[in-house]
Parts: C-alpha cells; structure tokens; sequence
C-alpha cells in the first residue's frame, strides 16, 4: 500500500510527467489556454493513460516476453495505443455522446502525446508490477491534469498583462512562465521520500 | 520548388524547432548539454530521413484509409533500428537519450513531414525535405545544449570554460525550469531579430499529424483553435 | 465479392499487414545483429566499473539472487580471491541512488563509485566526486543509522540527503559482505 501511495504522489509532485519529465509539452502548452479545455484534457490523459497501461502491461509479459521479441515494444505500443484512441473515440461516440462531446476532441491529439508512450515503456522499464502500474498510470495522468489546470489559471492572467515586452509576446512568455511553475514544483523534491522514510 | 530551397528551407525559415514550434519534449528534456543535443538531433535526422524515403517510395501503393497506421509502423521501424545502433555502438550516448529514443516515434516532427510532404513528393525531394529538416532540427538543439551547458554546468562540449576559475555554474540551468526559460528565451530572441514574422503567434494544430482529419466545424471550433 | 469492395477493404488490410511484416523482419535483422554486441557493452561497462572499485579483482561470479539482502542489486566474488563488488542503492533526494562498493579479502572498502542517481546536479552530485568518495577507502563499517551519526564519515553541507543515500548503500554492502563471507 504504502509503495503505490508513494509511487503516485512521486509522479504526480515530484516527477510531474510534465514539469519535471517533459513528457507531453505539446498538449501542455497548447491545450492550456483556456481553464475548461485544460480540463478537458487532463481527464481525456487519464483514462487513455489508465487503458494504454491496462493493455500494453499485460502484452508485454504475457506476449513480447515469452516470445523474446521485445525487440517489438515500441512499434506494438505504438500502435496499440493509437488504435485504443480510435476504439474509445468510437465507443464514446456511440452510447455516450455527453462524454465524446467534451473529451472527443481531445483525443485525435493524445495519440501523438508521448506521455502516454512514454509511461507504458516506464512502468515496464522500472520493473513495476500489474496493479502498480495502473495507479502509477492513475498517478501520471491526475499530475498532467494538475500541471495543466495550474498552468491554464497562469495564462489567463497572462492574457491581461500589458508590461510584456514586444518579442517575449505570445510563446516566449508561455515557456518562461512554464519554467516559474516547474521551479515551484521542485520544491515537492524529497518530500515524498521524506513522508515515507 | 527548386532542390535547394527544399534542402534549406527547413534549416532556417521553417526551422522545425525555433519557428514551426515542433518536436518540443526533446527539445527541452535532452538538451543538457551540446553533445546530448546534437545527438537526439543526429538520431532524429536518420529517422526522418528514412522514414521521409520510404513513405515517398510506398506512396502509392498505401491506400489512403490506412495510411496513418503504416506511417506509424515504418517509423516506429527506423526507430527501433536507430535505438538498437545506439545501443551497440554508442551506448553511453543511448543512456544519456535513455527514454527519449523510442520517443523519437511520436515526434510530431516526423509524422507531420510524412502526411505533409512526403506522401506527396518525388523521393528525391523528400530525402531533401528530411535532410533539411533534420539539420535544422539537430542545429536547433545543438545550440540549445550549448547554451544550457555553458550556463549550468560551465563546460562546451564536455570541456571545462569557466569552472576551474572559481564561478559556480547555476546548476538550475540542467533542470526542468531552465529548460523551458532557455527555450523560451530562444524564440523571443528569433521573435526579436526577426521583428516577430520568424517564430509563430501561437502553438497551433498546424504541423499536428492530426490536422488534416480534424474536422473544422466538429472539432476546430474555439477549442482546436487555440489547441 | 465485386472489385470495389476488394479496394475498399481488403486491400488496405493486406498492404498494412506486408508493412508489418517487413518492419518486423528487418528488426529481427538487426536485433540479430546488434545483441551480441550490446550484451559484450553491458558485461564491458560492468567490468569497468569492478576494475575502478576494486582493481585486483578478476574473473568475477555473480552470487545468486537468493542470497542477496534486501537492497542489494547484485554482488559478485572475485574469482583470484581479491575480495567482492556489490551493487546496491539506498533512497537520495530524487529517487533511489545506486552504488557499487569495492570489498576486498579482509573486509575493507577498496573503492565506492556511483552508478545511477537522479540527484540535484551542482548539488548532490558534490557527493560523487572521486574526493569526496575516497574517504570509505580502508572503512570497514558503517553501523550508524544517519551520516551525520558517523564520526568517520564526512557529509558535505548542504547535500546531505544524498551523502546519507551513499551511505546506506555502503551499509548494506558491508552487510552483505558479512552475509556472504558466513
């Protein structure tokens, strides 16, 4: 228990996917300019993370393993989670299109997210086992939905500021205010550890 | 076009980095030091370049219905060939790119390339397209590199610049929020040298793998537009 | 069946399915090709670091995993008598630090060397330089609970937590050795 626990509050706080990993900056820094789509995304990054790693563990060990073909991962990950996308995409649009309506559109671009590739090969790499690699999946997906949620309540107040100057306007204030965010995040290093010492 | 403007273009005026905005995550996560940097860039370049043939040479035998799983199968193909050649031969430059080379598959860089131009285009303009893009790229984060090693670890290239003189380098500069102020501070530089008509307004779908299949009045509306 | 619905169905499925299969036959090439070598990089870089712990050591066998404490990643005896390598890690301030500790035949440390850390670099990392490390060479225990508790061993202001991970690994290093010299 205590091993999940820390496993989630470490990707959520102290490896952030986004702030401290840079797994994801496309959506972060995209999807984040408005505080309802942050949300959107963020909730859409979850579930995909959560199915991706539901599906992707299993195969590994159970198929790429026994086989010796793990030479495989990458493209069978790949490709498992793009048609994942598609699957859910389809089955939300059939029987719950409250759903699809506000997380559908989200989901074309979280393929291409390599947060979600990029946890599936991390829990495999870091020897975790089925169900701590599913509340690590729970983990990294609630830390990108905080990352963005904080970070789209930055840029609207960004919006109203007058005081930028000429060629910070637009992207480079983003990053720099993408980088203010990311050093308030390093202060959780070695709480976690600390919390379960 | 003419071959050269294909070749250069992608090294300054659509530099996939500093002004389409691609490829962010390795460009802000490896780039803590030049050698780091030239090497996701070096990688990424083979890769593209490729993926950028073959896709050009497939282009009509791939039906248009699957042809989004295909691109993903054969670059996630060079991928795996490029990581297994690190691993082999270079391998200390495979521990520091770690996690980043299997990424190299979901670099919206190289998806973009092959929906955009290469599926498109004559091989050998594609090869052109890849190359030039590459370069741009590998140049974008080599510069990146140097500046975040110079500044937060007071060496170029792994040799020592500052340090032996007693100047503590700011270590902060290795780490994630250096990483984004650098980049950040990067574009506002081109923004500023270009009098804003270099790098783009926004980050948009443009580029995005998924722009052509998105529907504009079903999925650009307001939320995409800004997406 | 008529010919459009060949063209529609069947033939994107069998043009995806020969993409698959080439891909996966030219990974089999080359991972056919490059194993050998990045098994030979592994055992090589293992070595190196065995040699730059303990130099007179050779001809090394792993001890099984059975007979490892908990900590412990791995140790192997030197098969001329010069002592044993362990490998183990101990948590730092940004995740697990991993060590391998040097022991020679009469239980001193004859080197310690880090292997994998995600600590503060300029700051954690004053813990891993040559000098600072060189300080266990000859130690033969390292009882106390916490660093600082440790008259023989320095920590370095300021970068404790991971001074103190380094010695936990070497803690459960000389554990081991204990374990396996019964």
């Amino acid at each position: 228990m205590t091993a999940i626990l820390s496993i989630m509050l470490a990707v959520i706080l102290t490896n952030n996917y986004v702030l401290s990993q840079f797994l994801g900056i496309c959506p972060f820094l995209g999807v984040s300019k408005k505080l309802d789509s942050a949300v959107g995304m963020g909730a859409a990054v979850i579930f995909v993370m959560l199915m991706a790693t539901a599906v992707t563990w299993p195969i590994q060990k159970l198929i790429l393993d026994p086989l010796n073909i793990g030479y495989l991962q990458t493209i069978v990950f790949i490709l498992i989670i793009a048609s994942l996308v598609q699957l859910v995409e389809m089955t939300l649009k059939k029987f719950m299109p409250p759903l699809y309506k506000s997380l559908g559109v989200f989901l074309p671009l979280i393929t291409t997210n390599c947060a979600v590739l990029g946890l599936t090969i991390n829990c495999i790499n870091d020897g975790l086992t089925y169900v701590q690699s599913l509340f690590c999946a729970i983990g990294a997906g609630i830390g990108f939905l905080l990352a963005m949620v904080l970070f789209a309540g930055m840029r609207e107040r960004l919006e109203n500021n007058t005081g930028i100057p000429e060629c910070f306007k637009g992207v480079p204030i983003t990053l720099v205010s993408a980088s203010i965010l990311a050093m308030s995040f390093m202060a959780f290093s070695g709480v976690v550890d600390a919390i379960f010492a | 076009m003419n071959k050269l403007s294909i070749l250069t273009k992608g090294i300054i005026k659509e530099n996939p980095v500093l002004v389409l905005l691609l490829g962010c995550c390795p460009t802000l996560a490896v780039t803590t030091s030049a050698i780091n940097g030239l090497g996701m860039g070096v990688s990424t370049l083979a890769v593209l370049l490729c993926a950028n043939i073959a896709i050009s040479l497939l282009r009509n035998i791939i039906p248009d219905k699957v042809r989004i799983p295909c691109f993903i199968v054969v670059i996630a193909a060079f991928v795996t060939i490029v990581q297994f050649a690190l691993k082999a031969y270079l391998p200390a430059l495979d521990a520091a790119l770690g996690l980043f080379i299997p990424l190299i598959v979901v670099n919206c860089i190289i998806l973009g390339r092959a929906e955009m131009f290469a599926s498109k285009n004559s091989v050998i303009d594609s090869a052109l397209d890849g190359l030039g893009m590459g370069i741009g790229f590998t140049l974008a984060l080599g510069l990146m590199g140097l500046i975040r090693e110079f500044l937060g670890s007071g060496t170029a290239f792994g040799i020592d610049i500052y340090a032996h003189l007693g100047i503590t380098p700011a270590g902060i500069f290795m780490l994630a929020p250096g990483g984004f102020f650098i980049f950040g501070v990067m574009i506002a530089a081109v923004n500023y040298f270009t009098k804003g008509k270099g790098t783009k307004k926004e980050f948009s779908c443009e580029g995005c793998l998924f722009a052509g299949s998105c529907n504009p009045e079903d999925k650009c509306d307001g939320k995409e537009a800004d997406a | 069946m008529n010919n459009s619905f060949f063209k529609e169905n069947i033939k994107p499925a069998l043009v995806l399915l020969c993409i698959c299969l080439a891909a996966t036959l030219a990974l089999a090439a080359t991972h056919a090709v490059t194993q050998p070598l990045i098994d030979q990089n592994a055992i090589k870089a293992a070595n190196e670091a065995r040699a730059l712990v303990l130099p007179a050591g050779d001809d090394y066998k792993a001890v099984s995993t059975g007979e490892l404490i908990e900590g412990v990643d791995e140790c192997s005896i030197a098969g001329n008598g010069a002592g044993m390598t362990v490998t183990s890690h101990a948590k730092g301030f940004g995740g697990d630090v991993k060590i391998m500790v040097g022991i020679d035949a009469k239980g001193e440390i004859t080197g310690v060397t880090v292997t994998e850390h995600a600590e503060t670099p300029g700051l954690g990392t004053k813990d891993m330089t040559e000098e600072y490390l060189s300080q266990y060479k000859g130690v033969k225990e390292a009882p106390a609970a916490h660093i600082n508790d440790d008259a023989n061993i320095d920590a370095i202001t300021g970068a404790t937590i991971t001074a103190n991970a380094i010695y936990g690994g070497v803690h459960l290093a000389l554990e081991q050795y204990a374990e396996v010299s019964k």
